[in-house]
């Protein structure tokens, strides 16, 4: 029991460590700015967060299962995920950039928007979140992929987890970005509110969240596709 | 044309490219591989830079640094701090071979072998030791993910364990 209560915070502060450290946070600044883009509503930013995190759980449950079952081995999943996952990384952030800033319009529906479609496309918005946390969690980098692969895999295998952990672990990751996304979300409504502004801050934080999609998006091209930065 | 439009097309060209250009390594170090096995031709082995070469019959440790094509801050002082450390303290195994450094690019076409031969899941250093030719085992040396916040203690560690492995 003891071991397991080990185990158990053991995942979250390694989910926690991976979340702030240097390498990790481009996407933690992506992934937070697109959480805060629709700060009118509380429920929706806590809603797009919470989405976000249990992409993140599954990801990494599902990779603690093809590992401890023995389906995939270590070495060759980790390298293949460095490798392939960042290269396409950026091109994806600078086309869901566009789509914020609205360079590419995705028709849903047609000239007339109604109050049905515009919930389907919150909805839609609240689903890109859990895809968004999914790419971002399978998108390891060195430190990453040495907390993950070489830390907490072990400790599943020892705790007999290979699901638990991993999800806690997921947990941990996303847990600065949520909690960071809803206090940034809090001030900038009771900002907007004061000021009376809240459509106009909305709006703004869209844009600036595209923009820095775009800017991730091309530093992850520049790295990790052109190998400018070797 | 309004700048929107130049912007949206820019952009669409650098994604395209991007992805252009991807396809095309990927394409290129796909057919590259075959013919970089133990048997290839001397200029078409893979690429790995070492220290002076080793005398052949006596024990030889090889330190190797694995890295890959992106080069993170952290993944630069491993290398830093793993240089200064054996620098520091075996010049003279440096000089006679019997400790050799290597850095490898486990993303070069070829050197694919090394993430399955030592397990490698991400950068790292590992120590391969060998006695008259044969090979004798090898260590990673996981610790320097905990241990590169703290350059003396980095140092000491890879002095420990390249010591323990020379003996």
């Amino acid at each position: 029991m003891q071991e397991l209560i080990i185990g158990v915070l053991s995942a979250l502060w390694l989910g926690i460590l991976t979340s702030i450290s240097p390498c990790p946070l481009a996407t933690n600044i992506a992934a937070i700015s697109f959480i805060d883009r629709r700060i009118g509503s509380t429920r929706t930013v806590f809603a797009t967060g919470l989405v976000y995190t249990l992409g993140r759980m599954f990801a990494y449950a599902t990779l603690g299962i093809l590992i401890v079952t023995s389906v995939l081995s270590i070495p060759q999943l980790s390298h293949i995920l460095q490798k392939y996952i960042n290269k396409i990384l950026g091109p994806i952030l600078i086309l869901v950039g566009m789509i914020l800033l609205e360079l590419i319009k995705i028709n849903i529906s047609g000239s007339a928007v109604s109050a049905k479609m515009q919930k389907r496309a919150e909805s839609l918005g609240i689903a890109g979140a859990g895809l968004l946390g999914i790419v971002f969690a399978l998108s390891f980098c060195p430190i990453s992929a040495a907390l993950f692969f070489g830390s907490l895999i072990p400790l599943s295998v020892k705790c007999n987890s290979s699901v638990v952990l991993p999800a806690l672990y997921g947990i941990g990751t996303a847990l600065p970005v949520l909690l960071f996304a809803i206090l940034l979300a809090l001030g900038a409504k009771s900002l907007g509110k004061a000021f009376d502004k809240l459509t106009q801050i909305e709006r703004w934080i869209r844009r600036i969240t595209g923009v820095i999609f775009i800017l991730i998006g091309i530093y992850y091209c520049l790295a990790y596709v052109f190998n400018i930065f070797q | 044309m309004k700048p929107k439009t130049i912007v949206t097309i820019a952009l669409l060209l650098f994604v395209g490219g991007s992805v252009a250009y991807l396809i095309t390594t990927e394409v290129r170090s796909g057919l590259m591989s075959p013919a970089t096995g133990s048997d290839a031709p001397e200029a078409e082995k893979p690429a790995v830079e070492t220290s002076e070469p080793a005398k052949s019959d006596a024990t030889k440790v090889v330190v190797y640094y694995f890295h890959g094509n992106a080069r993170c801050t952290t993944c630069r002082k491993f290398e830093q701090y793993t240089l200064e450390a054996l620098q520091g303290a075996f010049a003279e195994q440096l000089n006679d071979g019997s400790l050799q450094w290597q850095m490898v690019n486990v993303e070069s076409p070829g050197n694919e072998h090394y993430v399955k031969d030592y397990q490698l899941y991400t950068k790292s250093i590992v120590l391969a030791k060998t006695e008259n030719g044969k090979p004798a085992g090898w260590k990673n040396l996981k610790e320097i993910w905990e241990l590169v916040r703290r350059k003396p203690a980095f140092v000491q560690y890879i002095q420990d364990e390249v010591r323990n492995c020379l003996e």
